[in-house]
C-alpha cells in the first residue's frame, strides 16, 4: 500500500477544511488496517465456527485445497524450487497472507464505497464456501463457517471503518487552532478498537484450531481393537529374509512405510463416524460401518504394494502384512452388473483410484483395516482403504476408502486418468539394489550384493546378476512368501579393485524376463534393468605405487 | 505426488498475492528473480538461440531451464531424482547423453544424496572434440572418470557450503578443489565456474558449470 507511508506524517500542512470534506472517511492507511483487521476477524471466526463440527471446513483449508485442484502448472517448478518440502505450510501461510492482501485492499475501496467493500467481503466468503462444498462427501454445513466468515468480516468492517472517520491527520478548523486536534483523539480510539478485533482475530483461530482437533481420528484409531483373522496366516519364514545388512527388510515397518498420496491434510476420520457405500451399477447398493466391517471375516495377506512414480531403484514400494474384508465378498452381497468393468474406490478427500472389477475377484484385493498388526495408521488410511496386488498404488490403492462404486471404464476416469496416467497400470517386474549403496566405496574382496525384486500377482522366480558386461547368472533368493510380494535376493562376489557396474534383472513367475527397456514413471511405471556403479578399494586414480 | 502439485498451488498463490499487491500501487513487488546477476546475454537477445550450446550466461540458462518443456513433473506425483530431472533440462543434453552412455542414470537416480556439477552444452562445447570423443568411447572407463570427478556423494553441498571449503572428495576418489570468491564459485582447480547454483532436485543439489573438469592423472 503506497499510501501507508504518508500517514505517520511530520507536522501537519497548514489548516485546510477542504481536506477533510475531500476524503470520504479517514485515512488510506486506516481504512487498509480496517481491512487487514476485518480480514483477520473473518478467518478467525471462520475457524471457530468449524470447531463446532467435524462436517464444517476451515474456509483456510477449503481454498488452500482448491487452490491445488486448479493452479496452473506453469508455475510449479518455482514453487518446488523455492519452497522444497515446506510446500504444505507455504501454502497455508500464502493463502493467509493473499487474504490479508485482500483485505486491506478491499478496506481500502470500502473507505469511498462502503458497499463495494463489503460486497468484496460476501464474495470472498462464497468463494471459501463453494471450495468447502466442492470436497467430496461435502454436506450443506461445510459451508457454513464460510459464510460466519463473511457476516463477521463485514460487520468488523463496517465497524472499524466507521471509526477511521477523523483519525486522518489534518489540522482542526480555523478557530481552534492550539488545542489538540479532533484526529487525535480518535485515531487513538481507532486503533484501540482494532488492537481489539485483532486480539478477537487471533483467539477465535486458536480456539477453532483447538476446538477442531478433537475431531481428530488418533483417539478413535487407538479405541479400535482388531479381531483376529478367520485363518491367520503363519509367521513370515525366516528365510524370506536373506540376511544381508542394508536390504530393505521383508516386512517394511509402518513407518517406514511409503505414503504418496493427494491429501494436504491427512484426512481425520473416526471409526465411529465411518461408513462404506457400496454403490454403482450393482442390484442391491448398502452401506456398512466400521463396526459391521470388522463383525464380518476377516482376511490376512502379506502384499507388497508399489507407486507407479517410484523410478529404477527408487523406495516407492513397500511390504506389508494387511487385515481387511476381500472387496469380492462385498461387491458379491451388492450383486455388480455385467456390463460394469470397472471399480472405483473414493476416499473421505474426493481422491479416486479405479482398476478392472475382476482384480476384485481375481486376487486378495482387500478393503483393509490393519496393516502390521495394528489399526491403519491415520497417513495410510484410518480407518480403512483399498488394498489391490498387482496394480500401481494410484489405481487400486485408495486410502480413507468411503465408497466402492462399480462402474465402466468409459463411464469414468479416476483421478490421474486425466493428469496423464494410465488407465491400466498393472505393475511391471522391477529389480532394485540395495547394497552396495550408490557410489558407495567398497573394500576389495568379498562383497555381498543384495536387493529386492517384485512382480506382484505373478511373483518372482529367478533374479540375475551381471558385473562389467559378463553373462547373467542366477543368484540365490530369499523364500517365496507369495505371489504379492516382493523377494529379497543375495550374491556374493569376489570384488577386485577399481570400479565395476552391477546390472540386475527379474524373471517373474510365468517365465518372462524382466524388460531392458527403459521407461520412465509417466504414464504407466518404470520399466528397466537396474544398473550400479560401484567404487571397490582405493581412488582408481591413484597412480600405481612406484616401487 | 502432493509435492509437486502443492507446490504449484503455493506458486498460483503468491502470483495472485503479487497481482493483489501490484493493483494496490505498490511497485517495489517487480520480479526480477533471476538467481545470478549475470551479464547481458551474449548472443542476440531477441532470437533466442535455437542451439543449446550457445546458451552459456547465468541469464541465459536460467531462462532456457525455465522455457524448458514442462515434461513429467507436469502431473508428477513425486519430485523427479537428480538424472531423470536432467532429462528435461534443455541445456544439459550432452551430459545427459554422456550420462546414458556411461550407464550412470540408476546410480544417480538411487543415490540418497549427491552434489552435482553439471556441465552445460556449452561447456562441452568448450572441450576439446578429441578429448569428449575419446571419453565417449570408453564408456566405464574414461568417460565414467571424468563424469564422476563431477559427482559429490552423500551429502547435497548448496553454494553456501562450497564458499566454506576449499575442496571436496568426488564420487572417483579424487578431490575436487573448491575456491570462492564472492559471489563466484571456480571448481576444479579453475578449470570451471559455477554459473546457475542451487538446483535442487529430489536427491541432488545440482550447480551448473561453465566447463567440463578433468580429473587429475
Amino acid at each position: 500500500m503506497s499510501s501507508a507511508t504518508t500517514t505517520p506524517a511530520p507536522p501537519p500542512p497548514p489548516p485546510t477544511v477542504e481536506l477533510r470534506h475531500s476524503t470520504g472517511g479517514g485515512g488510506v492507511a486506516a481504512a487498509a488496517l480496517a481491512g487487514l483487521v476485518a480480514a483477520g476477524l473473518a478467518l478467525g471466526a471462520g475457524e471457530l465456527v468449524a470447531g463446532i463440527d467435524a462436517r464444517m471446513a476451515s474456509p483456510v483449508e477449503a481454498v488452500a485445497r482448491e487452490v491445488i485442484d486448479r493452479a496452473p502448472s506453469s508455475v510449479e517448478r518455482f514453487a518446488i524450487e523455492t519452497f522444497g518440502t515446506n510446500d504444505k505450510l507455504a501454502l497455508v501461510v500464502g493463502t493467509l497472507a493473499l487474504a490479508a492482501v485482500l483485505g486491506a485492499v478491499l478496506g481500502v475501496v470500502a473507505r469511498r464505497r462502503r458497499r463495494i467493500g463489503a460486497a468484496g467481503f460476501a464474495a470472498f466468503a462464497v468463494l471459501g464456501a463453494l471450495a468447502a462444498l466442492s470436497a467430496a462427501n461435502a454436506t450443506a454445513l461445510a459451508a457454513v463457517p464460510s459464510l460466519a466468515a463473511g457476516v463477521a468480516g463485514v460487520a468488523a468492517l463496517g465497524l472499524l471503518l466507521d471509526r477511521t472517520r477523523g483519525t486522518r491527520r489534518v489540522s482542526p478548523p480555523p478557530g481552534a487552532a492550539g488545542t489538540a486536534g479532533p484526529g487525535t483523539g480518535s485515531r487513538r480510539a481507532f486503533l484501540g478498537v482494532a488492537a481489539g478485533v485483532a486480539a478477537a482475530a487471533a483467539l477465535a483461530g486458536a480456539g477453532g484450531r483447538a476446538l477442531r482437533s478433537r475431531f481428530s481420528a488418533a483417539e478413535s484409531r487407538a479405541a479400535v481393537v482388531l479381531p483376529r483373522a478367520a485363518r491367520p496366516l503363519p509367521a513370515v519364514p525366516a528365510a524370506a529374509e536373506v540376511g544381508v545388512p542394508g536390504i530393505a527388510p521383508f516386512v517394511t515397518p509402518n513407518r517406514d512405510f511409503y505414503r504418496i498420496d493427494t491429501a494436504l491434510i491427512v484426512p481425520q476420520v473416526r471409526a465411529e463416524d465411518w461408513t462404506l457405500r457400496v454403490t454403482g451399477m450393482v442390484d442391491r447398493p448398502f452401506e456398512l460401518s466400521f463396526a459391521e466391517l470388522l463383525d464380518r471375516d476377516l482376511v490376512e495377506a502379506d502384499i507388497t504394494l508399489t507407486c507407479v512414480s517410484n523410478p529404477i531403484g527408487g523406495d516407492l514400494v513397500g511390504n506389508a502384512r494387511w487385515l481387511g474384508v476381500p472387496a469380492a465378498e462385498l461387491l458379491d452381497r451388492a450383486r455388480p452388473s455385467r456390463r460394469a468393468d470397472q471399480l472405483v474406490g473414493r476416499s473421505v478427500d474426493g481422491y479416486t483410484c479405479g482398476f478392472p472389477l475382476a482384480a476384485a475377484f481375481d486376487r486378495p484385493c482387500l478393503v483393509a483395516v490393519g496393516m502390521n498388526g495394528e489399526p491403519l495408521p491415520l497417513r495410510h488410511g484410518f480407518p480403512a482403504r483399498l488394498v489391490t496386488p498387482g496394480v500401481y498404488g494410484y489405481v487400486g490403492s485408495t486410502k480413507w476408502l468411503t465408497e466402492l462404486e462399480v462402474t465402466t471404464f468409459d463411464a469414468f476416469d479416476q483421478y490421474w486418468v486425466p493428469r496423464g496416467y494410465a488407465e491400466q497400470a498393472p505393475i511391471k517386474t522391477m529389480t532394485r539394489i540395495d547394497t552396495p549403496r550408490s557410489f558407495e566405496r567398497v573394500p576389495a574382496g568379498r562383497v555381498v550384493v543384495g536387493g529386492v525384486a517384485w512382480a506382484q500377482t505373478r511373483g518372482i522366480e529367478q533374479v540375475e546378476i551381471s558385473i562389467d558386461g559378463d553373462p547373467f547368472r542366477a543368484l540365490e533368493l530369499g523364500a517365496a512368501v507369495s505371489d504379492d510380494t516382493w523377494r529379497q535376493w543375495r550374491h556374493e562376489w569376489d570384488a577386485a579393485p577399481g570400479r565395476h557396474t552391477i546390472v540386475v534383472r527379474a524373471t517373474d513367475g510365468t517365465g518372462e524376463l524382466q524388460t531392458e527397456d527403459r521407461s520412465e514413471p509417466l504414464p504407466d511405471g518404470a520399466s528397466g534393468w537396474m544398473s550400479l556403479v560401484v567404487q571397490v578399494g582405493d581412488s582408481d586414480t591413484t597412480p600405481p605405487p612406484t616401487t | 505426488m502432493i509435492r509437486s502439485r502443492t507446490a504449484r498451488g503455493v506458486a498460483a498463490l503468491f502470483a495472485l498475492a503479487l497481482l493483489g499487491a501490484a493493483c494496490s500501487g505498490d511497485d517495489d513487488s517487480a520480479s526480477t528473480d533471476s538467481p545470478a546477476a549475470g551479464a547481458p546475454a551474449a548472443g542476440s537477445p531477441d532470437a533466442a538461440p535455437a542451439d543449446s550450446a550457445e546458451i552459456c550466461d547465468a541469464d541465459g540458462l536460467v531462462a532456457a531451464v525455465e522455457g524448458g518443456p514442462d515434461e513429467g513433473t507436469l502431473a508428477g506425483m513425486t519430485d523427479d531424482p537428480v538424472a531423470t530431472a536432467a532429462s528435461s533440462n534443455p541445456v544439459l543434453t550432452t551430459l545427459v547423453t554422456a550420462v546414458g552412455e556411461a550407464g550412470l542414470v540408476d546410480t544417480l537416480n538411487a543415490a540418497p544424496a549427491l552434489t552435482v556439477f553439471a556441465p552445460t552444452d556449452c561447456a562441452f562445447a568448450a572441450l576439446d572434440p578429441a578429448t569428449l570423443d575419446a571419453a565417449l568411447a570408453d564408456p566405464t572407463g574414461l568417460l565414467t572418470q571424468v563424469l564422476g570427478f563431477h559427482v559429490v556423494a552423500g551429502q547435497e553441498l548448496s553454494s553456501a557450503d562450497l564458499a566454506g571449503l576449499t575442496e571436496v572428495e568426488t564420487f572417483t576418489g579424487a578431490t575436487l578443489p573448491v575456491a570462492a570468491n564472492g559471489d563466484m564459485i571456480t571448481v576444479g582447480g579453475g578449470q570451471a565456474e559455477v554459473v546457475v547454483p542451487d538446483i535442487q532436485t529430489a536427491n541432488a543439489t545440482v550447480h551448473l558449470i561453465d566447463g567440463v573438469m578433468l580429473p587429475p592423472s
